[in-house]
């Protein structure tokens, strides 16, 4: 392996352009998502069954939150360029991550719900296309953390754990909104 | 790995990396399919296996592509050890100069196009009798329909301007020296090809009956081929989503210095435009995708008999109208673009042309009803109609920047602008005769006859595609270096428009004559009808050939090209030809508008001039 390289010095138009493209493409998830959900109302009213295991829904919705707190952490951590530190958090929430997507796999497959009933398929495809996206976060958090290992951040060139953690963001919005919406209302 | 490549052969040099992608992507459906198989006791060909193995294949075309070296490890803190190649070797690899990714798409949607249009030629050869007898039966047919359709919807229409011109076009216009994300942009076009295949190669599972539209229930009782149909619609929208994220991000923060946002280049406007409704609505019909795949393979029950087979409709409309604009502005931003130029006069209300393009947009999202009037109940008809012909009002505006762009003008009938007018004018009877479809009562008539089919062509192929050809020959010195053939351009583009309206209006007349669409056996009162069309589509066909060999041919004989072939006034044309790999020498700096063509300082005259002054005789800027 070479050695370390850090990032070069972003420009700050770079780093509004790169906002600016990661907004439009969390825009166009949340059009899936807005869709995927204005379906369930459609296909199900406003019921919610009452097979759907709330209690772990609930916790599963725990950890993701609590993964946010080692995920901003390692924001903080990469703006500074301590890149040990942020490579720590990054495993940290990384972990979380896939202990949430654990608790997705068990609620799918041991949740009682038809899927060809109304309510089922609405359930199944928000948290199927859910997982997709926990899929994609942990990838990304996963190299995050294997570039802050290698020491690639520093002080002028965060960019990619900010755009990372902020897609994680949007992964456990939409599951708060999908723990909402499918498990209560 | 540059080390190696130079040992090797160059025609293995240029192969090796669609190759290797395509290796990867046959074991990746391979481990994929059979790995489903093994698992659920199973066949390779159900419809699970096809799926994930459909979504490892794509994965290991895209690695073998070059995303392995180039995304992967530079991912993951490694070094990015891809060789972006050069010379010819560029066109074949995962590459990130835009110039060369647009030409990437250029090529995929060329192709496409040229199978999508020979099924259409198979097609008209069946209708030459009024019973089946050139497919040998009505599934083989109707999948025809629906492969031509889908290929020239979802991998020309939709690809050809919006990724070809657009990549290659927008950051040269904005004075950019790339996009915003480079290897986004060239990843991009790796979902085009898998999209296009899965299309093709779904009569090896049994075709899909559904044409384009893929309506449900008749979707639900298909063979495992509609499957590949969802498969591939999705894979050619996520190349749609990443080139609009990234047309978006160029014309917003790439712009040179002074080039303001009241000066953005109309090509460039409609792209913006067309790239919003891209991000905003090749999501829903992703989710339509998906569902239709799940109702497949869990099985859930969307758009079966016990689900909505009218929420597949809604969600593909909702869509699929925005796709139209998603279509056609590019093509607008063309015309625009390309009229000024040959006419040498300033383009004629700007921002109303502006106004219009973002209107068009805005309503786009609100009249997908009217594809669906004879499927909804009676509430949903009126407000659909209505929004359906408020939205010819912007369009108008475009018509009037046009024309008032060509009004005393003085005109060159060049190549592009025949084509760029000849646009306008099929464009003009499409959208004229489409308010027979948006009113109510004469849809109810009209509806799944050959004049629908007639309409949706006079927009799609005889607006957007001869639009497409005016900006291929507009373009093509800049792209390639070289001058066409100026004869055999506009000969093309005489025989191109006498055929296709021999065609496609002739079809009008089936139309009302009660022929259907979508169905290969008709009365034998049509025969005459469906002969003369059959005759000239096989003309309007060959006609492509011409405008083929023109490119091919000059673009290694042609003479050589200067940097402004045309005296446009636009950033693209103020570097050489073709462009240097960054571009612009030096930024460029824009200190007017691109469009004063012939200004003239002079008193303002009325409409009809008082005949004791003098009018203006010739150029006064010398610029023609």
């Amino acid at each position: 392996m070479s050695a370390p390289v850090t990032y070069e010095k972003l420009s700050a138009r770079q780093v509004r352009m790169y906002w600016g493209g990661l907004w439009l493409i969390l825009l166009g998830e949340a059009m899936i998502f807005v869709t995927v959900f204005a379906v369930r109302f459609l296909m199900a009213q406003a019921t919610v069954s009452p097979d759907v295991n709330r209690l772990l829904g609930g916790l599963i919705t725990l950890v993701f939150l609590l993964s946010l707190v080692p995920a901003q952490g390692a924001v903080r951590e990469a703006r500074q360029g301590r890149n040990d530190l942020a490579g720590r958090s990054l495993g940290i929430a990384n972990l979380m991550g896939i202990l949430a997507f654990a608790g997705v796999i068990v609620d799918v497959v041991t949740v009682k719900l038809d899927p060809g009933s109304r309510f089922g398929e609405s359930y199944f495809l928000a948290t199927g296309y859910h997982a997709l996206h926990i899929v994609v976060g942990i990838i990304v958090l996963s190299a995050l953390w294997s570039s802050a290992r290698r020491g690639r951040f520093n002080i002028n060139n965060h960019w990619s754990v900010e755009g990372g953690v902020m897609f994680w963001k949007f992964v456990v919005l939409m599951w708060v909104l999908l723990y909402v919406i499918y498990f209560w209302i | 790995m540059s080390a190696h490549a130079a040992s090797r052969p160059r025609f293995v040099e240029i192969v090796w990396p669609i190759l290797r992608a395509s290796v990867l992507a046959a074991i990746g459906y391979a481990i994929g399919s059979f790995g489903i198989a093994v698992i659920r006791g199973g066949t390779w060909t159900d419809q699970l296996s096809i799926v994930v193995g459909f979504v490892l294949g794509l994965l290991g075309w895209l690695l073998g592509g070059g995303a392995f070296e180039a995304w992967v490890r530079p991912w993951f803190g490694h070094e990015n050890t891809w060789n972006e190649g050069h010379g010819i070797t560029r066109f074949f690899r995962y590459n990130t100069d835009h110039k060369v990714i647009g030409i990437q798409y250029m090529w995929g949607a060329g192709l496409a196009f040229l199978v999508a249009g020979l099924i259409a030629m198979g097609m008209r050869w069946e209708l030459l009798t009024p019973q089946l007898d050139f497919f040998t039966n009505r599934t083989w047919y109707n999948t025809a329909v629906g492969i031509h359709g889908s290929l020239m919807l979802f991998s020309v229409s939709v690809v050809a301007i919006v990724g070809g011109f657009g990549n290659y076009f927008v950051p040269l216009m904005v004075g950019a020296d790339d996009m915003v994300f480079p290897q986004v942009n060239g990843i991009s076009w790796w979902f085009v090809l898998p999209g296009i295949m899965a299309l093709l190669l779904s009569p090896l599972l049994g075709g899909f009956e559904t044409g384009w539209t893929g309506y449900a229930p008749l979707a639900t009782t298909d063979e495992a081929g509609q499957l590949l149909y969802y498969l591939g619609v999705f894979s050619l929208g996520v190349s749609s989503l990443l080139t609009g994220v990234n047309v978006i991000g160029t014309a917003v923060y790439m712009r040179a210095p002074g080039l303001t946002w009241n000066r953005i280049p109309m090509f460039v406007w409609a792209m913006i435009v067309t790239s919003v409704l891209n991000v905003m609505w090749v999501p829903v019909v992703g989710v339509d995708m998906m569902m239709g795949v799940m109702d497949r393979v869990v099985p859930t029950a969307f758009f079966g008999a016990k689900g909505f087979p009218l929420l597949w409709q809604d969600l593909f409309w909702l869509f699929g109208h925005p796709e139209v604009y998603i279509i056609m502005l590019p093509a607008w931003g063309l015309w625009l673009e390309i009229i000024p130029v040959f006419s040498r006069k300033t383009l004629f209300a700007y921002r109303w042309a502006v106004i219009g393009f973002i209107a068009i947009a805005l309503l786009s999202g609100t009249v997908w009803v009217h594809h669906m009037f004879t499927a909804v109940s009676a509430a949903r008809l009126i407000p659909f109609m209505t929004d359906t012909e408020i939205i010819s009002i912007p369009t108008g505006f475009i018509y009037l920047s046009l024309i008032g762009t060509l009004f005393q003008g003085r005109l060159r009938l060049t190549t592009p602008m025949l084509f760029a007018l000849f646009s306008a004018l099929n464009f003009l009877i499409g959208g004229g005769t489409g308010i027979f479809l948006a009113d109510v009562p004469s849809d109810f008539q009209l509806q799944d006859t050959f004049f629908v089919v007639a309409h949706f062509h006079y927009t799609i192929l005889g607006g957007m595609i001869f639009g497409w050809f005016a900006g291929l020959y507009y373009w093509f010195p800049k792209f390639s270096g070289r001058m066409y053939n100026e004869f055999w351009g506009k000969f093309s583009a005489w025989w191109m428009l006498v055929f296709y309206n021999l065609t496609f209006f002739t079809m009008f007349v089936s139309g009302l004559e009660g022929m259907n669409r979508r169905i290969a056996t008709y009365l034998p009162d049509l025969t005459n009808l469906n002969v003369f069309t059959s005759i000239n589509g096989f003309l309007f066909g060959v006609g492509f050939f011409v405008p083929l060999l023109n490119f091919l041919i000059s673009a290694y004989r042609g003479k050589r090209a200067p940097a402004n072939p045309w005296g446009a006034r636009t950033l693209e044309w103020m570097t050489s030809s073709p462009p240097p790999h960054e571009n612009f020498e030096t930024i460029p700096v824009v200190r007017e508008d691109f469009y004063g063509y012939g200004q003239v300082k002079e008193p303002e005259q009325g409409l009809f001039p008082n005949p004791t002054t003098t009018r203006p005789t010739g150029p006064t800027t010398g610029d023609d």
